[in-house]
């Protein structure tokens, strides 16, 4: 490589670098900045440095320690519902089964419907409790039907969002069950393992790593979800869904709050920061490899 | 695998496996059989699962509805020349990073990996205050620029792992026959990537057409894509329930088609080589 | 027309210097080769006359004219590499042509240059092939023939014995 190479890689580099430099800094200190103003559109005009009096108020209010816990709730739940559930799918689908190819494309279809159409086709032909296809199957079992947005909205929520990034999941972990070598597996069976030992002492260890990704991956998009919300609950009833993307989405453009929802947003900068450590020194590692 | 599996093995496998898919897809299944009832069927209890009237007519009302067309417009438009203009700055870019790499560049890289992390909330307020003194609020531009710059850091990840792929004396070879820098990338790199090329605008597609928290957030009406159209139907009128779905089948269908082709892709794109 | 001298030619990477001190006068029309064992340099000393990497210190003179931080397609060089490094999306005539389309020669020209190295080198009956689909010989031929075409001051092959079995070899050297 010559000196000019690396003249011209350097320009080249430029105009990304610079638009993804500005597309952070800029909204970035913007958010910092307002975080320590009492600014409210609904007054303009009134603006009044507050130092982290919004921190204060936030970090105290139990709205926004609700919206925490459900946070929580919902990626906690979501990643487990999805990397059991994906690991054993991964296993099943990685067997001979005829046909695997459709069937693998009814698994993966979940992640790429729009979440606004996912979270209507679960709430209203699902879900609904006087038509829905749920509310059916319990009257013909006998049971009442759940009322799901009004009784166990968040549980509801965390059903849709974890149907559609089951294949996520699946998919991450499959493509790594499949880098799992065939004499690995071969030897175990020498060694008189069954299927149920050669899964815990073989295939989980295997798919540790590819575990961990999964989980990484997940939080930090999870930590976001909001059009299932918005479409489905809008947060209610009372907050009963509002994790704090929502919230955030409330205080901003709904109550025009633009001092508390630019603190809350910094929040969730912090956090999303503290997962993405991890998960970009997985990935520096994977590149050094 | 050397050895035959017991056919006993092999149905039980199929069989299971078969009824996870069929149980995992079921909603979209529904949503679609629920396209081609009339409204009244879609209510009614108990559902019919197959042995119900079929009819077009909901299609036939959803492609009438000149804003369905409208949004459909906004969401090629958008999800489109987002990822478009993304490959213009990415390809440039990529290819300095696995044929010029410095001691920074992996540094480099790992930071644009790390600006898509960024949760979209936290910078909610200042983007929509921004946009709404720009005036680039309820605008295709708007969302053009918002989707490009958050797919960004995915299409140059992509973009560098398919370059890597390409031997670098090809290009060396194109430099000894007297190709500048660009005319390397247009007559070499380019042709030669054009898999990657065509994956990586795959999968950004249909990220950015399912995107719907900007979208959601930055536009009404005008630029609207589908995932607003659709949101639009959040509150519960059961009477437009067979509709919906015919509009929302609509929308997901060619994404599903697309997504078929990028499964691949999904698991290089969105995991960013942590897993191989 | 040819004619390359090295002086004092050093080349270091970072810390480890890989060229110590090379001194060379190759007359125009002479044929050099360079042996050695592996890793000591040979290669590295072709790419720095060739102009893709930069030297540390020294001067490389072609024609008289020090050729320093002129890039390689200024040199009138041509390069056969070790792998060929074929253009696999182009055909043979494609890949013959190229120099000498990226030095915008009229097309004719281009067509009349192509052929008459494809006649001599008996690719005439490939020319509308991909790389892909011809033997090791082949190919070879073509990476000669697209470095003929440009009628460069002096050839560098880098490993051309390499790709050969070894009785073919020493036949060949």
């Amino acid at each position: 490589m010559t000196k000019e190479t690396q003249r011209v890689g350097r320009l080249a580099l430029t105009p990304a670098v610079a638009l993804l430099f500005i597309w952070m800094i800029v909204p970035l200190a913007m958010t910092i900045y307002f975080s320590t103003l009492h600014y409210t559109l609904l007054n303009p005009g009134t603006e009044a440095f507050v130092g982290l009096d919004n921190y204060y108020y936030l970090l105290t209010d139990p709205a926004f320690l609700y919206s925490m816990r459900n946070t929580l709730l919902l990626v906690g739940s979501v990643l487990a519902i999805t990397i059991v559930l994906g690991t054993l799918i991964a296993v099943l689908l990685d067997q001979a089964v005829v046909g695997r190819s459709i069937v693998r494309l009814m698994v993966i279809a979940p992640f790429f419907i729009m979440p606004t159409v996912s979270a209507l086709v679960w709430k209203n032909l699902l879900m609904h409790p006087v038509s829905g296809l749920f509310a059916f199957l319990a009257t013909s079992l006998g049971l009442t039907p759940i009322d799901w947005f009004a009784d166990a909205p968040l549980l509801a929520i965390i059903l849709i969002v974890a149907w559609q990034w089951l294949p996520f999941a699946t998919l991450i972990l499959l493509t790594a069950l499949q880098s799992l070598d065939e004499e690995q597996k071969e030897a175990a069976e020498m060694d008189g393992a069954g299927a149920v030992s050669a899964f815990f002492y073989i295939t989980l260890p295997h798919l540790a790593r590819p575990i961990t990704v999964v989980i990484l991956i997940e939080t930090i998009f999870l930590l976001t979800v909001f059009a299932e919300i918005f479409v489905t609950t809008g947060g209610g009833p009372g907050l009963a869904t509002t994790n704090i993307a929502f919230l955030i989405y409330l205080q901003a453009l709904i109550q025009f709050d633009v001092g508390t929802a630019s603190a809350g947003g910094l929040v969730a900068v912090v956090i999303a920061n503290i997962v993405a450590f991890f998960l970009v020194r997985i990935v520096g590692r994977n590149l050094d490899a | 695998m050397a050895r035959r599996v017991s056919t006993t093995h092999k149905l039980v496998t199929t069989v299971a496996a078969w009824i996870v898919g069929f149980v995992i897809f079921f909603p979209i299944l529904w949503m679609m059989l629920a396209s081609f009832k009339t409204e009244l069927e879609a209510f009614a209890i108990p559902p019919s699962f197959l042995f119900f009237h079929w009819t077009t007519e909901n299609y036939a009302a959803v492609q009438e509805r000149s804003d369905y067309l409208h949004h459909a417009i906004n969401s090629i438009v958008i999800a489109g020349g987002s990822t478009l203009i993304a490959l213009l700055i990415a390809i440039p870019a990529a290819w300095s990073m696995a044929f010029a790499p410095t001691k920074r560049t992996r540094d480099v890289l790992l930071w644009m990996l790390s600006t898509k992390m960024m949760p979209p909330v936290g910078v909610l307020v200042p983007i929509y205050l921004l946009y709404r003194t720009f005036g680039l609020l309820d605008s295709r531009g708007g969302l053009i620029i918002v989707l490009c710059l958050g797919n960004l850091p995915i299409v140059v990840w992509m973009l560098f792992t398919y370059f890597k792929e390409i031997p670098r004396d090809i290009l060396e070879a194109a430099r000894m026959d007297g190709a500048t820098v660009g005319r390397e990338l247009i007559y070499v790199l380019t042709p030669m990537a054009l898999p990657g090329i065509a994956s990586t605008l795959l999968l950004n597609v249909i990220l950015a057409w399912n995107e719907a928290f900007w979208t959601l957030n930055l536009s009404t009406s005008a630029a609207a894509p589908l995932t607003v159209f659709i949101a639009s139907y959040s509150s519960p009128e059961g009477l437009f329930w067979a509709k919906l779905s015919a509009a929302s089948t609509l929308a997901i269908a060619p994404i599903l088609v697309l997504g078929w082709f990028s499964q691949r892709q999904l698991v290089r794109g969105l995991t960013f080589g942590a897993v191989k | 027309m040819g004619r390359i001298t090295l002086e004092g030619v050093r080349k270091s990477f970072g810390k480890y210097a890989v060229i110590h001190d090379a001194n060379l006068d190759i007359e125009d029309g002479s044929f050099v080769v360079f042996v050695g064992p592996s890793g000591c340099g040979k290669t590295t000393l072709l790419r720095l006359i060739a102009g893709l990497e930069d030297i540390t210190a020294g001067r490389i003179l072609i024609d008289g004219t020090n050729v320093v931080g002129v890039p390689p397609a200024k040199r009138g060089l041509s390069m056969v590499f070790q792998s060929y490094a074929l253009y696999p999306h182009m055909s043979v005539r494609g890949n013959i042509g190229f120099g000498l389309k990226m030095a915008g020669l009229p097309r004719d020209e281009i067509k009349r240059r192509v052929e008459a190295a494809a006649a001599t080198l008996n690719l005439t009956q490939y020319l509308d092939r991909r790389p892909r689909e011809l033997s090791g010989g082949q190919r070879q031929r073509v990476a000669i023939g697209r470095a003929i075409v440009r009628e460069p001051k002096a050839f560098l092959f880098d490993e051309p014995l390499s790709n050969l079995d070894a009785a073919l070899r020493v036949r060949r050297r």
